[in-house]
This record gives C-alpha cells, sequence and structure tokens, in this order.
C-alpha cells in the first residue's frame, strides 16, 4: 500500500506545475484565438451563422471546381474541403448562410449539370440571427450550473469545500477550451452547440468526481489530531488536516482511476466506432474526464489542504499541530 | 452489551426482509424491460401496419376511421372501444415507423418478426428540421399576434401536407416560431421552396405616373378570395396553366374588375413577381411583364393563370393557392437536414460504438474485480435493458448525442458499483465478514454515490431548461441513465452479490468468512 503512496501535500507544487503546464499553452490559445476569430475558441456555424453542406458526388468532384461554382452561385470565399464521412468520399461546403432557397436550388442545379449527380449527406443552416441566441442561451446554462453547484455542496459540505472543487472545475473547462483552442487554431476545429454540452458534462463529471474525494475527507475529518505512526521511522505524531486529505485521497485513489477508465474505455469506444457527427464532442469529454480525475485528485484536495492550513496560521491563539 | 444484542436482533430481521424484496424487484424488473422492448408480430401484420404508417397525416386519419368500421364487430361496440380501436390503429402506425428488426422465426408456418421499437431522431432516420420564423409586415401586420401565428401554423401545416410525407410534425415554439419535422422526407428542396414562399397572390392593373411612367397597380383582389385552384395541361402538352374558381364574393370582384378593363392588361403577381416564367425558371422582370389581355368580362367567377409553366411550378403554385397564402413572410431561421445514407451509417456505428463499450468495460470489472465484476456486470445488463425499456416507454427519442449521453452513463454506472467494492475490499482488509463488508460498504459508499448523482442530474436539468434540441436529447438519456443506475448499481448488485455462495471466496474473503462475526 505505502508504496503506491501519493503524497499530496510534499509535491504540492509539481501537482500545480503539470496542470500549469497544460493550462498556460491552451491560454495563449484561447487569447491568439481571440485575436484571430474575436473569440476565445473557433466558433461554428451554430455561433456565427452560415450553412455546411456535405455532397458526396457520384464522379470525383475536384474542390477547386467546386469553389468556382461556388463563387459564381453568389457564395464568394466559401471553404471547401474534401472529407470523408461514413466512409465515403464527401464535398464539405461551408458558406454563409443561405437564406434564399431560389439560390440553394440554382446552386444545386449548377453543381449537378457541372459535376454530375450527388447524394446530399447532410445540409446545415443557422441563420445569423439565431447564432448569437444559442451562444447566450449556453452561457446562461453555464453559469446556472455554477451558481447551482456551489450551493449544492455548500449545503452539503462547506464553503471552502465548494470553492475548492469549483476551483477544481475552472481547471477542467479551462483545460479542455484550451486544448480545443489550439485545435481551431492548427486544426480548423469549430465549436458548435454540442461543445457546450460537452463542458456541461465535463462539470458534472468533475464535481463528481471531487465530491467522491471529499465525501472522504468530510468522514475522515473527526481524525484530525489523533494518533498516526510514521511508517518508516515508527515515530508517532499527531495528524494534521494535510495527513486525513492525503489518507482520504489515497483511499478513493483506486475507485477515481477505475472509475475514469470505464468512461475513458467507453468514450474511446465512441470515438473511435462512433458516428462522425458527434466525434468532436466526444474528444472534448475525454479531454474534460482525463483532466476531472486529475484535477479531484492532485488539485482539488491540495487546494483545500492549502486553504485550511493558511487560515490556521491566520489564528495564531490555536497551537498548529506538529 | 444490550445495544450490541439489539442490534443483531435487528439486523435478523433486515436480513429477511431484503431476502424476500430485492431479489424480487430484480426479477420484475428485468421482466418489465424485456416485455417492453421485445415484440413478436407475424410478418404480414408488421407490413400492413407499415402500409398504415407510410401515409401522410391526413390520408391516415381517414384510412383508420374507415378501418375501424371495417373491423368485425365494430357496429356492436360502444363509444368507448371504438375510441381504443382508433387508438390502437394509430399506435400500431406509428410503431412501424420505428421499428429495430431483431431476428425471425418460423412457426404454424408463419413468418414471424422478433423486433424493438425506439424512437430515432432525425439525424439517425435521416429527416430535416426546420425553425421556422414569421417576421412581421408592416404596415399590414405590425406585430406576429397569436392569431397571425394561428394563420401561419394552418398555412404551414396545409403546405406540408401536401408534400405527402408520412410523420410530419409542426410545432409552435416560442412567440413568433414553428419547429417543422420531416422525417424520412425525399426532396427537402421541395419542402422548403413551398414552405417558405408567402403565396401571396395579387391582380394588378396597369397605371401610368404623372410623368408618363408605367406601373402595376392593386386592383384589390387577392388569392385569399380564391375558392379552388387546378394545375392542368394547355393543349400543347408541355406547357401547364393553372385554374381556378373564385368564392362568390371574389367571382363578384373579378366580375367588375374585368368588365372595367376590356381590352386591356390584368397583371397576375405572386409574393410581388409577376408568375410569368422565363426559359430557366426565373420570374419575369416586371419591366418586361405584359399581364394577361382581358378579351371580355369573366363573370362565371373562374379563369385561369397562364405563365409557361412546367408541370411541377403549375402543381407547386396550385398547392400554394389552395393552402391559403401566409399571412406574413416566413424566414428559415435553422435548418438541420440528414440524408438516409448518413443515417444509417450512424445507426450501425452507435449500435458497434455501443456494444464493443459495453463489453470492453465488462471485461474491465472482470479483470479488476473477479467474481463480483462478473455480478457488476449482470448488473449493467439489466442497467442496458432497464434504461433502454424507460427510453421505449417514455418515448424518449434517440439522437446521436442522446446515444453518446447513454454510452456515457454506462460509465457512470459502473462508477456506484466501483464505489461500493472498494469500500467492501477497506471493510473485509478491517476484519469483517463478508456479509457485514458488503454491507458496510453499501451503506458508506451511499452518500458519495447520491451526492455525486445528485450533482450529475443538476448538470442535467441545467441542459434540459436551456438546451437546443440536440442538447435536450443528450441530457434526457443521460439523467434517465443516471436515476436507472441508482436501482440498478446499488438494489441489483447487492441482491446479487448476496446470492453468491460463500464459499466462491469474493474479493479475496475465504479465509475471513471462516473468522467468527464481530458486530
Amino acid at each position: 500500500m505505502s508504496s503506491h503512496r501519493i503524497d499530496l501535500v510534499k509535491y504540492r507544487s509539481l501537482w500545480f506545475g503539470i496542470s500549469a503546464v497544460i493550462l498556460i499553452p491552451g491560454i495563449i490559445g484561447i487569447i491568439a484565438c481571440c485575436v484571430r476569430f474575436h473569440a476565445p475558441l473557433k466558433p461554428g456555424i451554430d455561433f456565427t451563422g452560415g450553412s455546411i453542406l456535405q455532397y458526396e458526388f457520384a464522379k470525383p468532384a475536384p474542390v477547386e471546381k467546386v469553389r468556382d461554382i461556388l463563387d459564381k452561385a453568389g457564395f464568394p470565399g466559401s471553404q471547401v474541403q474534401q472529407a470523408t464521412v461514413a466512409g465515403k468520399e464527401v464535398v464539405v461546403m461551408r458558406t454563409k448562410a443561405i437564406d434564399d432557397e431560389g439560390q440553394k436550388r440554382q446552386l444545386d442545379q449548377k453543381l449537378t449539370s457541372e459535376l454530375g449527380p450527388f447524394t446530399m449527406l447532410s445540409q446545415d443552416k443557422v441563420s445569423a440571427t439565431v447564432g448569437p441566441e444559442l451562444l447566450l442561451n449556453g452561457l446562461v446554462a453555464l453559469v446556472i450550473t455554477f451558481c447551482m453547484m456551489v450551493a449544492y455542496i455548500s449545503y452539503r459540505f462547506m464553503f471552502d469545500y465548494a470553492l475548492c472543487a469549483i476551483a477544481a472545475l475552472v481547471h477542467d473547462v479551462l483545460a479542455l477550451c484550451g486544448i480545443f483552442a489550439i485545435l481551431g487554431l492548427v486544426l480548423g476545429t469549430e465549436v458548435d452547440s454540442l461543445f457546450i454540452s460537452a463542458i456541461l458534462t465535463v462539470i458534472g463529471f468533475s464535481v463528481h468526481d471531487t465530491i467522491v474525494v471529499f465525501d472522504r475527507i468530510r468522514e475522515n475529518a473527526k481524525f484530525v489530531g489523533s494518533k498516526g505512526v510514521n511508517p518508516v521511522s515508527g515515530e508517532e505524531f499527531r495528524k494534521t488536516f494535510g495527513d486525513v486529505a492525503n489518507d482520504s485521497v489515497n483511499q478513493t485513489l483506486a475507485r477515481s482511476i477505475y472509475t475514469s477508465l470505464t468512461v475513458i474505455i467507453t468514450l474511446t469506444c465512441l470515438y473511435l466506432l462512433g458516428g462522425v457527427t458527434t466525434r468532436d464532442f466526444v474528444l472534448a469529454m475525454l479531454i474534460g474526464i482525463i483532466s476531472g480525475t486529475y484535477s479531484s485528485i492532485f488539485n482539488a484536495s491540495a487546494l483545500l489542504v492549502w486553504w485550511r492550513e493558511f487560515k490556521l496560521t491566520r489564528k495564531p491563539k490555536q497551537p498548529k499541530p506538529a | 452489551m444490550t445495544s450490541q444484542w439489539k442490534s443483531k436482533s435487528k439486523k435478523g430481521f433486515s436480513t429477511n426482509i431484503f431476502k424476500d424484496w430485492k431479489p424480487w424487484a430484480v426479477i420484475g424488473v428485468l421482466g418489465w424491460s424485456l416485455f417492453n422492448l421485445i415484440q413478436i408480430v407475424p410478418q404480414t401484420t408488421l407490413e400492413d401496419w407499415q402500409k398504415l404508417g407510410a401515409l401522410p397525416p391526413s390520408e391516415l386519419e381517414s384510412t383508420i376511421v374507415d378501418r375501424a368500421k371495417a373491423t368485425p364487430g365494430a357496429d356492436k361496440m360502444n363509444l368507448y372501444e371504438k375510441e381504443d380501436l382508433v387508438k390502437q390503429l394509430q399506435e400500431e402506425a406509428q410503431t412501424s415507423n420505428n421499428i429495430q428488426v431483431l431476428g425471425h422465426f418460423h412457426a404454424n408456418n408463419k413468418k414471424y418478426v422478433v423486433f424493438t421499437s425506439l424512437k430515432l431522431g432525425l439525424d439517425l432516420r435521416g429527416g430535416s428540421q426546420l425553425l421556422l420564423q414569421a417576421m412581421p409586415a408592416p404596415p399590414t401586420v405590425p406585430e406576429i399576434t397569436p392569431e397571425v401565428m394561428r394563420g401561419v401554423e394552418t398555412v404551414i401545416n396545409n403546405r406540408i401536407n401536401s408534400l405527402g410525407v408520412s410523420e410530419t410534425i409542426v410545432q409552435r415554439s416560442g412567440k413568433d416560431r414553428l419547429i417543422v419535422e420531416m422525417p424520412g422526407i425525399k426532396d427537402p428542396q421541395q419542402a422548403k421552396d413551398r414552405i417558405g414562399t408567402t403565396a401571396l397572390l395579387e391582380f394588378k392593373e396597369l397605371a401610368y405616373t404623372p410623368d408618363g411612367h408605367r406601373y402595376w397597380k392593386d386592383a384589390g383582389l387577392t388569392g385569399a378570395d380564391f375558392k379552388h385552384a387546378q394545375a392542368s395541361a394547355m393543349t400543347a402538352g408541355s406547357v401547364w396553366h393553372v385554374n381556378f374558381e373564385f368564392k362568390p364574393e371574389g367571382a363578384k370582384k373579378f366580375g367588375v374588375l374585368t368588365t372595367r378593363l376590356v381590352g386591356q392588361p390584368i397583371g397576375i403577381f405572386l409574393d410581388g413577381q409577376p408568375t410569368d416564367r422565363t426559359a430557366d425558371g426565373r420570374p419575369v422582370s416586371i419591366a418586361e411583364y405584359r399581364g394577361v389581355n382581358v378579351h371580355e368580362p369573366i363573370l362565371g367567377g373562374s379563369g385561369d393563370i397562364t405563365g409557361n409553366f412546367t408541370k411541377e411550378q403549375a402543381s407547386d403554385l396550385a398547392v400554394k393557392l389552395n393552402a391559403g397564402s401566409l399571412p406574413v413572410p416566413i424566414k428559415i431561421l435553422e435548418e438541420r437536414t440528414v440524408g438516409a445514407t448518413l443515417g444509417v451509417d450512424s445507426i450501425q456505428k452507435s449500435v458497434v460504438a455501443g456494444t464493443v463499450g459495453i463489453a470492453a468495460v465488462m471485461v474491465f470489472m472482470v479483470v479488476i474485480y473477479g467474481l463480483p465484476g462478473l455480478v457488476a456486470d449482470t448488473a449493467l445488463i439489466l442497467y442496458t435493458l432497464a434504461t433502454l425499456a424507460a427510453f421505449k416507454t417514455i418515448p424518449v427519442t434517440l439522437t446521436l448525442a442522446g446515444i453518446a449521453g447513454f454510452i456515457l452513463s454506462i460509465g457512470m454506472a459502473v462508477d456506484a458499483n466501483i464505489l461500493i467494492f472498494e469500500r467492501t475490499k477497506e471493510e473485509l482488509s478491517n476484519g469483517r465478514s463478508l456479509f457485514m463488508a458488503i454491507e458496510n460498504g453499501f451503506n458508506r459508499a451511499f452518500s458519495s454515490i447520491f451526492d455525486s448523482n445528485a450533482n450529475s442530474l443538476i448538470a442535467c436539468c441545467v441542459l434540459m431548461l436551456f438546451g437546443t434540441s440536440i442538447v435536450k436529447g443528450f441530457a434526457v438519456t443521460l439523467a434517465i441513465g443516471v436515476i436507472v443506475s441508482m436501482f440498478t448499481a446499488i438494489t441489483a448488485t447487492r441482491a446479487l452479490l448476496h446470492l453468491v455462495p460463500k464459499h466462491l471466496a469474493i474479493f479475496g474473503a475465504r479465509h475471513k468468512d471462516k473468522a467468527k462475526e464481530v458486530v
């Protein structure tokens, strides 16, 4: 047992350091996104408005030709890509929102006459007026979830537990957004309204994980000040809050890792084998859940210990247990 | 000492109770799930249902009424029985559109089909979802009132029905919006063309401005005065026109107008554009439009619109005129259309991902925990069946995101088992007997299971309240999963664990089992 023990308090700077290594490039990515896309992440049509058409042509359709047809049909500056969707070669066209259905019909006719028949795999349109509405709804949902979680944890635990859980949660959301900001810059990954539900799920999972650890700390808190034996030197000592938190984290460690593994297994299956449409959504959840597990083990509890110690040093009357 | 005695006798009592109901609850849930999920009917019956299900909503209703009348013994039925019969037929039609065949078998010279019928969303079946917004049209309609919306809804409903597609839904959303769902639609572009236009038909007369410019002046007669319109071929064959008949009042107005304008043109405009078409199908420009010359007063209240129409254009116009014109213009705010091929691919992939995901988690549990892992796996199978049965009963429309939520919830359902097993192992290493370790494991893990699940549910509720339809689908499946897992992972696993014979040494507890029980 003792060989697998993680010392939360002693290596605190290491745990926070690992987080920083992930978060800082992410934050830089988010800033870069703000400069390039005027948004913290590369927004998809759900937020900016636009149309995405996925057509499978019977004959190979050269990307330049498609772009040319789009230009002439009144959609200059459209993005055209070749992609493999559902095992088929598909042309993906991203244009401004096509509000005039007559124009759309003409475009379809032109594509057929110049490139041959095609099958429509999917077409999505979000007009520019709904985009901000979807974004606002998403942000409202995020804020409400935050508040409700703080309220719930404060009610079941204590306010400082809630603050630490939220800190861990912000860590996870930042890590997720940071990685997606970088993906947006490098691969052009866009975020849609499903991304907001990925964030909310990650919030749920992160708090879920943190609660399990905190639940154990709450249960073990009665041992603060009790006698402990140093396994190496055999010396007796009085347990501090840090020691108790350490014990608690180690007691729940196996569970934290196993649970995350089962979720990671199912999500990986979904990522590799599931539908194309939800791939980025699943990737977002995977990142968030890995980060959530890490932060609940290493950040939330370490932060709680740090905070409690900080409070103790501010109350000089109470002798610090050695 | 006395308190220990008490607790011991109490324990014996609760043991009996638990031996009584928990395994039964498990069997009950399993039975309910299977009964709900699996349906078996003869192939011919199913085909008959599917024939009903393929009808567009307007025809479906009359066909069902006809069928109910033709049912043997229908004349002897009372009102309630008749109502039930109609309801049953409606359900059968609806079921037939959402069928996932599991297998076939032959018995008594008949072919039977085994199937389940989960409701699949448009992204899995293929189809189109549109979000429409009614735009105010000042000065006539400065604001979208509930009355205006009712008019819009009726017209859109008529137009969609005229497409002849089954299972279409038109739903109000908010103050000025409509959600239109058209599963399995073959030509979404045609649907959008038909929905999107106002179809305001106006008759205009030529007038001149003081400085001699020619323009078309409103003659005060619109498509609202129509009784009926119909497309028909001109003698030549390839050119079509639209015949119409006015309502009595409209006929009077038309008679007065044509009497006044003998020898002069009348302009016919659809949504502000001349109805005449150029060779490429676009309306001719207003400057070039010459209108239709009136040769004699038309007093019979009928006439026709000529304009070089193709067959499709003419019937489209007739449909629009019959459906009525929209009181205000409509804008398509959002469109999500998925072709049938992508839908089929998504279903197959989701099934594979789900099966592999569950199997991998099950293997993982056995590798980590051995026999108790197998117990958790049994609970997981029960969980999967019960959740799917819940989806079917409620019913939840399964979307791709919804399936992702369900598969995610599998990972979370196992979490409760892991928490409990880890606790049980700890209790065993503290010297408890196997029975007490399991009981303590469950009791002490409960608070963290409850708190963490309550939190997941909070997140789900917020998603349901504020999310878009995709997001809602995800939240609903996740929430149902979390609730069902509270039963299967706690009650079912507990009952099953106690049923495992003690000599099988679960959690490596054989040697401790022989130790005397310390309470």
